[in-house]
């Protein structure tokens, strides 16, 4: 059942086996997993069914470390979350993303691909894509379609699969409103958490409608399902017990912000007429009745030899460009390239890891929201290293683009210095509640359980310890689907 | 010691017995303008040609069949000015013993093929292996084979010297 907040009386007590705040793709997720469970579920959403200009502004908040976009724009607060404006891009975590890897401080998951790769498989079912392997090359290979050339043998072709993109508040909607078991509040906003004496657990929820009523929530179970940078928002400001608030004894809730810096249409390449990168282009594939497209990494062993992070360039569609060129060939080379067309000069992005800094962080800013809640500050730092990683990685593909004669890269950025990267981010927040095999280094466990509150657990991209160069929807849909059955197993 | 204007010395003089060669000046802007535009322009074959045979001029040096191409000059003092960017970048002060480093690796590949044909397949070769041993250097945002970038300076300081 859906139920609009503004109608329920103000200080009713709700009761649920299991609360879940947050209605995007993991809330959704999890409660449809739930369904039929036995156990009574409680869906809060802070947004409405359409979209609503002052519930969107109690996403606002302030970038003070790199600031590339604004933080009330690459959310949307309405049932079905940030889906609603998802672009559908899919792929999963690497194998070795979830291993410690020397390279990358404080990455090693509690958990191993193994772990989630079946799960993997029914997230591709719920965002509406193919489920199976991820191997680009041999797809391509399937299509007749070329892969780059790699003489060095450092380049690992990467696969995407695009979504519709699903939007998990239309498609699933009927689901949830049909179930005799879950019921969904929208317009019912968390504004704190209260944990029962001594701390170890959580008493209630206190929610709150915009100008409407207020009521309390009690539950067996919380998932906070907030998104990546309002969980630690939520657990950060519920801190009448603790002044470091909730589930934050180590100091990390809200540390380890982790993006995957991208760089839109600054690099480029020219290759020779003729080369062939139809498959690196957003296309149709009539194997797997999905679209897709390839994309460059480096494979496993350069990237451990090399010491560098993940990181994947792709094409960039020609049509988004007016003038491939404008801007971007010197005057001295320009007249090499003649023009776009006749000279293959292609623009690509790169999608990057970045490794872990505690120092890039959300935090609670001075002022509130219209529901009183301190605003975000959000301090996005990456680590110096990664620029030096990620231009190590462009002379890695242009030594291949070389080698094979396919072309030359160009990209006018030097190691270190930030500024010349236009560094942007894709909307991927992650990392707040990050993961961890024990309480002094991770917020939840390997069942996104907090480690302080035991009755609490995290959902969505929070819950990343490192986020790989994937885009994070179906890894976050994946662990949902994990956590709904680590839920069932506990029962009621 | 001899001054970076000298570099045009580098070009001996065409042995009695070897095929055909074009004069140094021109070679080196065809050779210029075949490698370093091989990448922005196009492949140019040439390993089906004997070595008496002319050296394959670039097609978009043909303007009528072209139509948009830019005009040859355009192209070969653009390589030119990337020379000079280089030597501006590796051998700001044209210290005679860093230009020679830079130069005459490439001059020597000209200077010892028997023909115009096989020192552009050499100097092809020779980029393929720069890459291949990530000898590259990054100038201007673009990242070329040091070999590439040394004939590029070999034009700029052969154009200079009015050679």
């Amino acid at each position: 059942m859906l139920i609009d907040g503004r109608g329920l009386d103000d200080g009713v007590e709700l009761a649920a086996d299991v609360c879940i705040v947050g209605a995007g793709a993991a809330g959704i997720t999890l409660a449809r997993a739930l369904r039929g469970s036995g156990l009574d579920v409680l869906v809060l959403e802070g947004g409405g069914l359409e979209e609503d200009a002052r519930l969107q502004s109690l996403y606002e908040g302030t970038m003070v470390g790199l600031d590339s976009w604004r933080l009330d724009r690459q959310r949307v607060r309405i049932f079905g979350g940030t889906t609603h404006h998802w672009s559908g891009w899919c792929t999963p975590l690497l194998p070795e993303d979830f291993e410690a890897r020397a390279h990358i401080p404080e990455s090693g998951w509690p958990i191993a691909y193994d772990d989630l790769a079946p799960y993997y498989v029914d997230a591709a079912e719920l965002v509406q894509i193919d489920a199976g392997d991820w191997d680009g090359g041999a797809l391509a290979g399937q299509e007749g379609l070329p892969v780059l050339p790699s003489p060095l043998g450092h380049l690992d072709t990467r696969l995407y699969k695009f979504s519709p993109p699903t939007r998990f508040g239309v498609r699933y909607r009927s689901d949830l409103e049909n179930a005799d078991d879950v019921d969904v509040v929208y317009r019912a906003n968390l504004t704190h958490i209260a944990l029962a004496p001594g701390g170890g657990s959580v008493d209630r929820l206190e929610v709150r409608v915009l100008d409407g009523p207020a009521f309390t929530v009690t539950a067996g179970r919380f998932v906070l399902a907030l998104g990546g940078i309002e969980n630690a928002r939520m657990l950060l400001a519920s801190s009448d017990r603790n002044p470091d608030g909730v589930s934050n004894g180590a100091g990390l809730v809200g540390r380890y912000f982790m993006e995957h810096p991208h760089l839109y249409e600054i690099p480029g390449w020219v290759a020779p007429a003729g080369v062939d990168v139809r498959f690196y282009e957003h296309h149709f594939s009539s194997t797997l009745g999905t679209d897709v497209r390839g994309g460059v990494g480096l494979t496993r062993e350069t990237r451990s030899t090399e010491g560098l992070p993940d990181m994947v360039a792709g094409g960039v569609p020609p049509s988004s460009l007016d003038d491939p060129l404008d801007g971007v060939a010197p005057s001295m080379v320009r007249p090499l390239l003649r023009n776009a067309d006749d000279a293959g000069f292609r623009r690509f992005s790169l999608r990057a890891e970045q490794r872990p800094v505690a120092d890039s962080r959300v935090r609670l800013g001075s002022s509130v929201d219209a529901l009183g809640i301190p605003r975000v500050e959000l301090d996005w730092r990456v680590h110096p290293d990664d620029l030096a990683a990620y231009r190590r990685f462009a002379d890695l593909v242009a030594a291949e683009l070389g080698a094979a004669g396919v072309g030359r890269l160009w990209l006018p950025v030097d190691d270190g210095n930030r500024a010349e990267w236009h560094i942007s981010g894709g909307g991927h927040h992650m990392g707040t509640t990050r993961m961890g095999a024990s309480a002094a280094d991770g917020v939840v466990d390997a069942d996104c359980r907090s480690f302080e509150v035991d009755n609490l657990y995290l959902a969505g991209s929070s819950v990343f310890r490192t986020g790989g160069s994937a885009n994070p929807t179906l890894t976050l849909v994946a662990l949902a689907l994990r956590l709904a059955d680590h839920i069932l197993e506990q029962g009621s | 010691m001899k001054r970076p204007s000298d570099r045009a010395a580098v070009a001996a003089p065409p042995r009695r017995d070897a095929p055909r060669r074009a004069g140094r000046r021109e070679f080196l802007r065809t050779a210029a303008s075949s490698l370093l535009s091989l990448p922005f322009v196009q492949i140019l074959g040439c390993g089906e040609d004997g070595p008496n045979e002319p050296t394959p001029t670039p097609a978009w040096l043909n303007a009528a069949e072209r139509g948009q191409a830019y005009p040859v000059d355009d192209a070969t003092n653009a390589i030119a000015d990337l020379g000079r960017r280089y030597l501006d970048q590796a051998a700001p002060h044209r210290d005679p013993m860093t230009v020679d480093a830079l130069l005459d690796p490439v001059a020597s590949r000209i200077n010892d093929a028997p023909s115009d044909q096989a020192a552009l397949e050499d100097l092809q070769a020779a980029v393929t292996d720069d890459f291949l041993a990530l000898r590259m250097t990054r100038l201007e945002g673009w990242t070329l084979s040091d070999t590439e970038l040394g004939l590029a300076a070999l034009l700029y300081v052969v154009d200079a010297s009015g050679a």
